[in-house]
């Protein structure tokens, strides 16, 4: 019998949001949901072994998983890795430490030039995905509710009368996760005969991640950038100067901030979360009435804030997100992080298509993300607070 | 990095079956000095003589790109009469945009192997966005300016 030669899909897996466990994955057709087949491994106990920075950081019988045969034992394969890591180190081979970064031997080729190093462009993910919390879905769409606090209890009530019963509101939002995704793909030509090719492909897929938080984190700024005209409250430029020396104009702490404190006392909300570019910042921390006064010696201001969560002075509680994939700097965010808005995810799949026919392999990755402002009178957007 | 548009002409935006296997052609071309057919350029067959050639604004013949892949040994040189040509009905490759091609639009041979915008005559595709674009509506596709690299989806020919 000759062997047949088809189109392969190689380690399909498939992440749970619910459970966080990453199961094998049923690439055939969906019925109406998504089928998770052998659990393979505990994502969240795995950052659990991993963060506890123990003699022992991988407690592998808590993280992988056994199914029963030897192909699905993902447990005792986590153990023979280990195991061979161990070796590795006693032995200095390689060759075994390399089992765990790719399950591909690879012959790395002369070139004809000397390769004397590489390096990699930093990537500027984003953070913004952080503000809010996540909700996980294994459905990709439903509706998303929030409480509204307006039951009554009586006072003063008359000899024989009975409290009116009252009820909570609530409001609704729809939530549909669309589905986001990336893909490698190499032929089997270039990896005979480019040196480190799939070396470089490896690191082509470990790269999509990186984009893959990018673009959640585009969806959650599109999200926030999106709220309505009727949430601006009017800041005042930090930044800007008057006089000879020149002294900052504008107090934050007196002009801005309390207003801000009004406008979600108001709504019973809580102001947690401020969120800008990096410019904005620079200019609050430079700003005389934030950081002391006139004389007060220079303050240390950091080289590179992007993308950081920064604490503020005059801003006791309220974490300062920066970030500069917020398209303007004249804007800011003041955000009530607990109610304003929601990360809903879905099922995250990922595959390697083999086709012996065109000779090519593609690594393929689709996860489903939508964020959701399901509370607008949580967040606020804060104009002019740059100029 | 910005990705250069010389790296991407000629690059074949799947690798599928579709694309890489029933919409490439091998072809003919001339075999006088300089008659090699630069990868991503737009080219033509002169129906008459069975040959392709670097398409130049005005043609008639059958469209093709010369995608960036390894076409076998001594194909595609000045001296030999092979060539490869991706021609197939739905094949996506980059070209170079002869002048401003806006999304969806058809395109038609520019001078010097670009796709320029169709106005009348042979239309050999349409054009569907730069690299990043396209593929939903999260990145929809811009228009293509003059010299950039622009993902075009080919009609094919009959």
């Amino acid at each position: 019998m000759s062997n047949i030669l088809t189109k392969q899909y190689k380690n399909p897996i498939i992440l749970n949001p619910v459970d966080k466990i990453i199961y094998q994955d049923d690439l055939s057709a969906l019925d109406d949901s998504y089928e998770y087949k052998n659990p393979i491994v505990n994502t969240k106990a795995y950052s659990l072994a991993a963060s506890a920075k123990s003699d022992d950081p991988l407690k592998l019988t808590e993280v992988f998983y056994n199914n029963g045969s030897e192909e699905t034992n993902f447990g005792d394969l986590a153990n023979e890795y280990y195991s061979g890591i161990s070796k590795a180190r006693e032995t200095g081979d390689r060759s075994k430490a390399a089992a765990i970064i790719t399950s591909k031997e690879y012959t790395i080729l002369q070139d004809a030039t000397t390769l004397l190093g590489t390096q990699e462009e930093p990537a500027q993910n984003g953070i913004l995905s952080q503000i809010f919390q996540d909700v996980a879905t294994s459905t990709l769409t439903g509706r998303y509710r929030t409480f509204t606090d307006d039951l009554v209890y009586f006072t003063n009530l008359p000899e024989s009368k009975s409290p009116e019963p009252t009820f909570g509101a609530a409001t609704e939002v729809t939530v549909e996760v669309p589905k986001m995704g990336g893909a490698v793909a190499i032929t089997d030509r270039a990896r005979q005969i480019i040196s480190g090719i799939d070396a470089e492909y490896s690191r082509l897929i470990n790269r999509l991640q990186g984009k893959r938080a990018l673009a959640e984190n585009t969806v959650v700024r599109n999200a926030i950038e999106a709220i309505a005209a009727t949430n601006d409250q009017t800041g005042v430029d930090f930044g800007a100067t008057t006089g000879t020396p020149a002294v900052a104009t504008y107090n934050p702490s007196l002009l801005l901030w309390p207003k801000i404190y009004d406008f979600f006392n108001g709504k019973n909300r809580n102001f947690d979360t401020f969120l800008s570019n990096a410019l904005p910042y620079y200019e609050y921390i430079g700003n005389y009435n934030t950081r002391g006064t006139v004389v007060t010696p220079p303050q240390a201001i950091p080289g590179n804030i992007n993308q950081s969560i920064r604490s503020a002075p005059g801003l006791e509680g309220v974490r300062w997100v920066v970030d500069n994939l917020m398209t303007t700097l004249t804007e800011g965010y003041a955000i009530d992080s607990s109610m304003a808005g929601k990360n809903f995810r879905g099922p995250t799949r990922a595959y390697t298509v083999t086709d012996p026919d065109t000779e090519t392999e593609k690594y393929v990755t689709k996860s489903h993300f939508e964020c959701l402002i399901v509370d607008g009178t949580a967040i606020a957007r804060v104009t002019g607070i740059q100029a | 990095m910005t990705k250069a548009a010389a790296d991407l002409f000629g690059v074949v935006a799947y690798p599928s079956i579709f694309d890489l296997d029933r919409a490439l052609e091998a072809g003919k071309k001339a075999t006088t000095g300089g008659s090699a057919l630069a990868t991503g350029r737009v080219v033509e067959l002169t129906n008459s003589s069975g040959l392709w050639a670097v398409a130049t604004s005005g043609g008639t013949g059958r469209g093709g790109v010369v995608p960036k892949l390894y076409w076998g040994k001594g194909v595609n040189v000045d001296s030999s009469a092979n060539c490869i040509v991706l021609t197939g009905q739905g094949a996506e490759v980059y070209v170079e945009a002869g002048d401003t091609l806006k999304p969806g639009a058809r395109v038609t041979f520019g001078n010097g192997g670009t796709a320029k915008i169709w106005t009348s005559g042979k239309v050999i595709g349409h054009y569907v966005g730069h690299y990043g674009e396209g593929s939903g509506t999260g990145e929809p596709p811009t228009d293509a300016t003059v010299g950039q690299a622009a993902r075009i989806r080919l009609s094919g020919d009959q």
